[in-house]
């Protein structure tokens, strides 16, 4: 599995030289920085702060002596989760009764996760925040439909998904469908919608992690939507 | 008579005094260690979503 470590541990290597040596980091104003646990030491600690920009070395690292020997850089990458694609045959779309007697449906995205080179990612927390909620359906009167609980989960492979997903009774305003099959088209009428929608990677902690995904949910009597299928 | 004949003489040698410098050709310091590694994220300032249980 892969494991994805926020911090590296860097020792200096004198090479002839004495003392102790004095640690300077040039980080990228637009992309990676790093912070250190000690500056004028033997090994330090470096903890990530911001992610590389693009898949670049772009922070440059050194040592120093006290009698001016200076080591070459070591051009260091952040990387970090940075971009989805949807899978194939996604959304999908199905019934889902929570209850005897109910209807509803769950539609699910699932999306791979690249890193900034471009290579997928497994194994990642995730985490969910909907933004504001904007009530769409309001005549003859408004829905009574409960918002969505946001949810967090480890991903222990490579598919990460997402549902978003209603049911109720026949007395909920408006009551929620079973989604019409194939070929019939899905319904249009708007329930209600969040933005802005964020998709994070690496924190089950609710808006914690890295935002990987961002656009708008909508809620429809029938189905669900996210407005962008890749970010 | 005879008179010793001493004559001073100075000898320069002109040579090239070498001096045996003992050159400690030293490397250039290196590091050690990864060169790519994560960064998973911090907080939001607008904090976590407002989702209600339904």
């Amino acid at each position: 599995m892969l494991l994805y470590y926020a911090q590296a541990s860097w020792t200096a290597n004198a090479n002839g030289h004495s003392g102790t040596p004095t640690w300077t980091v040039e980080n990228n104003p637009v992309g990676g920085s790093v912070t250190l646990s000690c500056y004028t030491c033997s090994t330090t600690e470096a903890t990530s702060t911001t992610a590389s920009a693009g898949c670049n070395h772009d922070v440059a690292v050194y040592v120093t002596y006290p009698d001016g020997a200076q080591s070459a850089p070591l051009y260091v990458l952040i990387n970090t989760p940075a971009s989805t694609t949807l899978q194939a045959n996604y959304p999908q779309n199905s019934t889902w009764i929570s209850q005897p007697g109910w209807n509803g449906y769950q539609s699910k995205y699932q999306w791979y996760l690249f890193d900034l080179c471009g290579n997928g990612l497994e194994g990642l927390d995730i985490n969910e925040t909907f933004g504001n909620w904007t009530i769409d359906y309001t005549y003859p009167q408004q829905t009574n439909w409960p918002f969505p609980k946001a949810g967090s989960a480890y991903f222990a492979g490579y598919d990460f998904d997402d549902f978003l997903a209603a049911s109720g009774p026949s007395n909920a305003v408006p009551p929620p469908q079973n989604p019409p099959q194939p070929p019939q088209p899905l319904g249009d009428t708007t329930v209600y919608h969040d933005t802005p929608w964020y998709y994070f990677a690496g924190s089950q902690s609710f808006g914690s992690g890295v935002p990987i995904r961002v656009d708008t949910q909508q809620y429809y009597q029938d189905h669900g939507t996210h407005s962008l299928a890749n970010w | 008579m005879f008179r010793p004949y001493f004559r001073a003489t100075a000898v320069w040698y002109a040579g090239l005094f070498l001096t045996a410098v003992v050159s400690h050709a030293q490397a250039q310091p290196t590091i050690s260690g990864v060169n790519a590694f994560w960064y998973l994220g911090g907080v939001l300032s607008d904090g976590p979503g407002c989702g209600q249980g339904g």
